[in-house]
């Protein structure tokens, strides 16, 4: 097919979808890193400044303060009014100084004076317990008297009232030249140092801690109310050494970060510190930010990607449906065999079915391809015009339609040199929404039909011919006689004429429809079963008694020619085979008849020394009206249809017909039957029996007969043996006194010794004595002499082997009844019904195995009664043979598909076909219902 | 007289045989044939023979010299306009469609031969 129905790739859509995200999400990934990543540096960065800056700033807060507490105790230190009050021992101005100082400074706790021993002199608020005391073992003590500088001492538990932490400012107080001669004394609590870190800290947002020269805790958040060493802190360790700097501690709470720094002068250290998920508290916050539009982003990302999909998706399968829909089309298109295509407006062939590119072929006497691209149709009407039988008709046909866009045509045209004939029709084709999308062309072959037409009318106008001719004889003669006296003799003449016409127009019209019917499928064969030999002898005496000019010599074989079939017809065939061969052969001529089992079929052949068939005109032999032509066979008559007839009732019976004739020599017309055996004969099969004494084996025959059985009969013992080889019988009755070499016993004991042969059930029908003998050779049964016919029927039933079912033969013809009976007679126990109605009452009634059924019978047709089977569930399994002589339509073989398990055409199968179809549905039938309700 | 069919020029024998003298032919040849050795006065041809078909053999006829104006009377089975037009363009003077009646066919031979 050439079209050009738009064909897309599949989309890659999990590929596509994979490369968005990739495209777009990896990017929004990195920038989140990165942006993360810088921020967190920076926050972190900035962080450290603020803690470094925060340690340093509490460090010169806090010497600030030590500082100005330690200058505030040198410059009491340097009064000389103190200097004078400690060197004239004046402790009333010692107090007065001391308490100046207390006063000078909030955070003071105490002040007081001691000798350069560290003995003290006074302190305020007065103590005068400890006042005497030494206390040169205070830290402030060796401070101060090691570098004679002012000293601010480490974190100590003072002894005065509330033993409260503090430090203490010394400082020495010199007198004029310069000799040490007090301490003075100021112990600051540290609550103020705490406030002022607690105030830092706040505002920073940090956490300070700070200690003394010693490493013990001066102040941290909550305050210090114990003295604890904090010495083993790396960090304090690092700051009370000088150093300063950051960094990040594991502490029980958590990771910290943290800056240290020394408190300059003093010794002392700050660290200052914050949580680091606090410190990145920012960090967290910007990266939550980020996170948070990175995950929208991506949210919308993967919501764009997944609508992308699912749009892909959504027009894939869409263009999935289309294609297939398209494919659907195409396929329809190119089932079909018209040649379909669509012209486009442009006169392009847009599509076009293979049928059409063959045909346009056929009509230009070449290939014709039919490109993607499309050829102007009017360009290959131009060829085909030329070819036509009639080109200006074709052109104007064509130009009409180019004339025309909208233009319905149903027009034709003939080939010339080939003789085709195509039918072209032509319809404007719109798309759904009503425009045009060009012209429909369909072409359709309609040589056949043409040819059909003309043989009809032929055969007509040959019918008419064929008819009129015996009619003008008779109706002429008739005028001739009631016009024109004539003598007796001329009289007689005619009116033989006459006679003889109307006899020839009265077979003509016999012969002719019987032809009509057979070609119509409607010829019924009224099978039965019988020996050819009869029917060969007879005839060929009939045709030898009227033709005394030729020697006819009849060859048939000493077996019966068994066939099924119809008798009349086949005689029929034979008596026309016969009535040629004399006809068609000079006087003196020899007409042979032979026949013979050749391959299981049985065949006649009829051959003359007459003129034969001229080669060029056999072709024609077999059909309806034909007559060899030729000067010697003008004067002999005949309807033309003989063989033609002869040849559909041989296929009919499934036979074959053919001829070999050599022009001047003669001819050897031969048919072919199917050999019907010798098994359908006799309703309850067949027995065979072995008898010299033709009473009695008439007698026998005779009461076997009114059972139903067929009967064969053999009067010798090796007669006998050979029948059951050839053709075993359902029982052999064997009589003992027989001539010959063989007795009966002989012959039941080699019957009982051959395999082949030993299943067939033998009565011996005596009488004499043996009863005991026969049961020991393996005799079925004995019979004395004489016996009662119902001693025979008892002793037949008993020997009979079982019958395995019941097989119902429902048919209107008594004849196929009793063929059917026959073939199966023997297998199955059988019920006949006459028709349609019967056979329902016997299946409801009897319930057989399996049916036997004709399709056209009285009161109720077979697909009736299969119909009626169908709705019972009980009786839906059984398995129904179909045999008929209609022709079936596919319809009617499906309405039968359901029920039957084989058809069966009237006189197209073999007896062998039938009973294997039977044994095959009760096989069927035994293995379960289930299998058959299928 | 020509006709395949025995029993029809039996019947035209027993129509005309009393008054003309006939002559019988049974296909188109030996009509021919015939009708160049006897010179008839007329010819009756059946138009449907086998082999060379009375259609055939009336051109023939027609283009002997000798021949050509013999009276031609065309018998035939077929009964259609056409026939009668293919018998008239062959140049029959007369048609006889079978069944014809023989004192029919005496009058048109007559007729033809008075003329």
């Amino acid at each position: 097919m050439k079209s050009l129905l738009i064909s897309s790739g599949r989309l890659p859509i999990g590929r596509l979808t994979a490369a968005v995200v990739a495209f777009a999400l990896v990017p929004l990934a990195l920038l989140t890193y990165f942006s993360l990543t810088l921020s967190s540096e920076a926050v972190g960065k900035e962080v450290e400044k603020r803690l470094q800056a925060t340690a340093s700033l509490s460090g010169s807060v806090v010497n600030q303060e030590l500082s100005g507490l330690s200058d505030l105790v040198e410059s009491y230190a340097d009064r000389p009014n103190l200097v004078r009050s400690l060197e004239d021992g004046n402790q009333t101005q010692i107090v007065h100084h001391l308490r100046e100082l207390r006063a000078a400074r909030g955070g003071i706790y105490t002040t007081f004076m001691a000798r350069p021993d560290g003995t003290l002199v006074q302190i305020v608020p007065l103590t005068p317990s400890i006042v005497g005391k030494n206390f040169a073992f205070r830290n402030w003590y060796r401070g101060v008297t090691s570098t004679g500088l002012p000293y601010v001492s480490e974190l100590y538990r003072t002894q005065a009232t509330g033993r409260p932490l503090v430090v203490a400012a010394a400082a020495l107080v010199r007198d004029e030249t310069g000799n040490p001669i007090g301490i003075l004394v100021a112990a600051y609590g540290i609550g103020h140092v705490q406030q002022i870190t607690d105030d830092i800290a706040r505002a920073q947002g940090v956490v300070l801690k700070v200690t003394d020269q010693r490493g013990n805790l001066v102040a941290q958040p909550g305050g210090v109310t114990e003295l604890t060493s904090r010495r083993a802190d790396p960090r304090v360790g690092a700051a009370l050494e000088g150093g300063d700097g950051i960094t990040t501690v594991d502490t029980p709470d958590g990771h910290r970060v943290s800056a240290y720094a020394p408190v300059a002068s003093f010794g002392w250290t700050v660290t200052s510190s914050v949580p680091s998920d606090t410190a990145f508290a920012a960090v967290s916050e910007l990266r939550s930010a980020v996170l948070s539009v990175a995950a929208v982003l991506a949210a919308l990302l993967l919501g764009g990607g997944i609508l992308l999909l699912r749009t892909l998706v959504a027009r894939r399968n869409a263009e999935e449906g289309a294609r297939r829909q398209a494919g659907i089309n195409e396929a329809v298109l190119e089932a079909t065999t018209e040649g379909i295509a669509l012209v486009a407006p442009d006169g392009r062939v847009a599509v076009a079915n293979s049928a059409f590119e063959r045909m346009l072929g056929d009509m230009l006497g070449e290939a014709v391809s039919l490109s993607a691209e499309g050829l102007p149709l009017r360009e290959l009407a131009a060829g085909v015009a030329e070819r036509t039988a009639d080109p200006d008709a074709y052109r104007s046909d064509v130009a009409a339609l180019a004339e025309d866009t909208q233009r319905i045509a149903l027009d034709a045209f003939e080939i010339r040199e080939t003789g085709q004939a195509f039918q072209r029709y032509v319809a404007p084709v719109a798309d759904s929404a009503g425009r045009p999308l060009g012209r429909v062309v369909v072409l359709r072959d309609v040589t056949a039909e043409r040819e059909g037409d003309r043989l009809k009318a032929d055969l007509l106008s040959t019918v008419s011919h064929e008819l009129r001719t015996p009619l003008t004889g008779i109706l002429g003669f008739a005028e001739l006689l009631v016009s024109h006296d004539t003598d007796q003799e001329t009289r007689e003449r005619y009116l033989r004429t006459i006679h003889s016409e109307a006899m020839r127009l009265t077979a003509l019209i016999t012969d002719f429809l019987d032809l009509q019917r057979i070609e119509e499928g409607h010829l019924r064969l009224s099978l039965e079963a019988f020996d050819l030999r009869e029917v060969l002898s007879r005839e060929a005496e009939l045709f030898g008694g009227q033709s005394r000019q030729h020697r006819l010599e009849l060859r048939t074989p000493e077996e019966p020619l068994r066939v099924v079939g119809d008798r009349e017809r086949l005689t029929q065939v034979l008596a026309n085979l016969l009535s040629n061969a004399i006809k068609y052969s000079p006087a003196g001529g020899q007409v042979e008849v032979a026949s013979e089992h050749r391959n299981g079929m049985i065949r006649i052949s009829v051959s003359d020394t007459g003129i034969g068939i001229p080669s060029d005109q056999q072709r024609h032999l077999f059909q309806k009206f034909f007559r060899v032509d030729s000067s010697d066979t003008r004067e002999i008559g005949g309807t033309g249809l003989g063989l033609a007839l002869s040849r559909e009732i041989v296929e009919a019976h499934s036979g074959r017909m053919g001829f070999e004739s050599v022009e001047g020599e003669g001819s050897t017309f031969w048919l072919e039957l199917p050999s019907g055996a010798a098994r359908a004969q006799g309703g309850r099969g067949r027995v065979l029996v072995i008898e010299d004494d033709p009473v009695a084996a008439e007698l026998l025959a005779a009461q076997l007969r009114a059972e139903g059985y067929a009967v064969e009969n053999v009067s010798t013992g090796e007669e006998g043996l050979a029948r059951v080889a050839e053709d075993p019988p359902a029982v052999v009755c064997l009589d003992i006194d027989l001539p010959g070499d063989l007795d009966g016993w002989q012959v039941l004991g080699r019957l009982k010794a051959d395999p082949s042969t030993a299943a067939v059930p033998v009565v011996v029908c005596t009488g004499g004595n043996g009863r005991g003998k026969a049961a020991t050779l393996g005799a079925a049964d004995f019979l004395t002499k004489p016996f009662s016919a119902e001693q025979l029927r008892e002793t037949m039933k008993r020997v009979l082997p079982r019958k395995s079912g019941l097989v119902l033969v429902a048919d209107d013809e008594a004849t196929v009844r009793r063929l059917v009976g026959d073939t199966l007679a023997g297998r199955y126990e059988l019920a006949e019904a006459a028709d349609g109605v019967e056979a329902l009452e016997a299946i409801a009634e009897r319930r057989p195995d399996a049916v036997v059924l004709d399709l056209m019978m009285p009161r109720l047709d077979g697909f009736a009664v299969l119909e009626r089977l169908q709705e019972d569930p009980d009786l839906r399994t059984i398995p129904v043979v179909v045999l008929t002589a209609r022709q079936l339509t596919a319809n009617d073989r499906r309405m039968l598909s359901a029920q039957a398990v084989a058809l069966l055409e009237k006189g197209f199968y073999s007896q062998q076909e039938l009973v294997g179809l039977i044994a095959q549905a009760m096989a069927r039938s035994g293995d379960g219902e289930a299998s058959n309700q299928q | 007289v020509c006709d395949d069919e025995e029993v029809l020029r039996v019947l035209i024998a027993a129509a005309l045989g009393s008054d003309y003298e006939l002559v019988e032919a049974r296909d188109g040849d030996e009509a021919l044939e015939r009708a160049r050795a006897e010179r008839p006065d007329l010819i009756i041809l059946d138009m449907m023979m086998p082999g060379r078909s009375g259609l055939d053999v009336l051109p023939e006829l027609r283009s002997d010299a000798e021949l050509g104006p013999t009276p031609v009377v065309m018998l035939t089975a077929r009964t259609q306009a056409a026939d009668r037009e293919a018998a008239a363009a062959a140049g029959a003077d007369r048609f006889l469609a079978k069944p014809f009646s023989p004192l029919e066919l005496s009058r048109v031979v007559a007729e033809l031969l008075d003329r």
